[in-house]
């Protein structure tokens, strides 16, 4: 595991609850919404993993809906416990950037 | 408290095996600490051994373990070795949500098929099609069928070999498959959850089709791979169909119920 990954597991975390505060879906559009960012692109591998400690956290419940391709399709959706999460996430997380880049933003590294 | 005291117990404590990485560090934070105000006060304000090696594991975890992670296979050589078997071996085998197709071995030393990673690519599964409400709708006669066919051919096989002399490398290769098959039926003596008999089941037939496999190519060379592509394609279809029939009952299920 490389440094920044230990980062963006928090943030890539926060995401799916943002994008799921927003309305069910299932997880290969979350995969999808997650590839138009840059910086927390990832791979199904990470997300369904994630998706599933979320779920056994009780943070989002799913709900199975007809798929238009092949058999019904799981959704994901947060419960009352895992809106909670989310707002206080995203307030810490605000409050995170704001400090970091205030030791962060704008000096080069000393050689 | 000592230093060499509460570091010993920092380690007796640690349950990720990497984190013994992190011990010389807190030496020295100790160390420096205890220059100010002893040892013993330094130690304490380290908090409890337990707790402090509780923090470590989490700094140095690789996974977060779910109620579906197997637990980490430690390295020999480079080369992952698990020899715990507990109540989610089943998910080395078998993990749709993984994307690899290598595996740690659920049990032994090496790597294995990850099948789960096998039928998301075929498209006959989706990553988390496994939950705990597909789980309960698999039927225990979704994994009794299959295990006749297979236990049949194992047997045909075995007879075969041993009473028209095909050789000794053909009897033993099919001793060896009978035995597997024969362990594979396990879980289902013992009452295990229906997806751990599926899953050994699916095992059986990957390792009886190389068998026939081999045999074949002894006498026949080149038609082998007739015999390893039908052991592939029933240990994948063997898990997949019974799963998606379970799919489809959770769906009905819950429409039903709304």
């Amino acid at each position: 595991m490389d440094d920044v990954s230990q980062l963006r597991r928090g943030a890539v975390e926060l995401a799916v609850l943002r994008m799921l505060a927003e309305g069910e879906l299932y997880g290969g559009a979350l995969v999808d919404q997650l590839a138009g960012y840059e910086s927390l692109a990832t791979t199904r591998g990470t997300v369904y993993p994630m998706l599933s400690r979320l779920r056994a956290a009780g943070l989002v419940e799913t709900t199975w809906h007809e798929s238009p391709v092949g058999p019904p399709r799981r959704y994901y959706r947060l419960t009352d416990e895992g809106r909670a999460a989310c707002e206080r996430r995203s307030s810490a997380w605000r409050g995170l950037v704001a400090d970091m880049n205030r030791i962060t933003g704008g000096k080069e590294p000393t050689a | 408290m000592t230093i060499d005291e509460y570091v010993r117990r920092v380690r007796a404590a640690l349950r990720v095996r990497n984190a013994r990485a992190g011990l010389d560090e807190l030496r020295d934070a100790l160390a420096e600490l205890s220059e100010a105000v002893g040892e013993d006060r330094a130690c304490a304000e380290f908090g409890a051994p337990e707790e402090y090696a509780a923090a470590l594991d989490a700094a140095f975890a690789e996974d977060q373990p779910d109620e579906f992670d197997p637990p980490p296979a430690g390295r020999l050589f480079g080369i992952p070795v698990n020899w715990s078997v507990d109540a989610t071996w089943w998910r080395r085998l078998f993990d749709p949500s993984d994307t690899r197709l290598l595996v740690p071995k659920a049990f032994g030393w090496g790597y294995s098929v990850n099948l789960g990673a096998a039928a998301v690519r075929l498209g006959l599964l989706r990553p988390d099609d496994i939950g705990p409400d597909t789980l309960a709708e698999l039927r225990t006669l979704d994994a009794a069928s299959p295990l006749v066919a297979t236990a049949v051919v194992a047997a045909a096989n075995l007879a075969h070999a041993a009473l028209a002399r095909r050789g000794d490398d053909d009897l033993r290769d099919a001793i060896v498959a009978a035995a597997i098959v024969a362990a594979a039926a396990l879980p289902t003596a013992t009452k295990q959850p229906v997806i751990q008999r599926l899953t050994a089941q699916a095992f059986a037939n990957f390792v009886l089709g190389a068998a026939l496999g081999k045999a074949i190519d002894r006498h026949r060379r080149g038609y082998g791979v007739v015999a390893v592509a039908a052991g592939v394609a029933t240990a994948v279809l063997g898990l997949t169909l019974p799963i998606r029939s379970a799919v489809e009952r959770a769906a009905r299920k819950e429409n039903d119920a709304r």
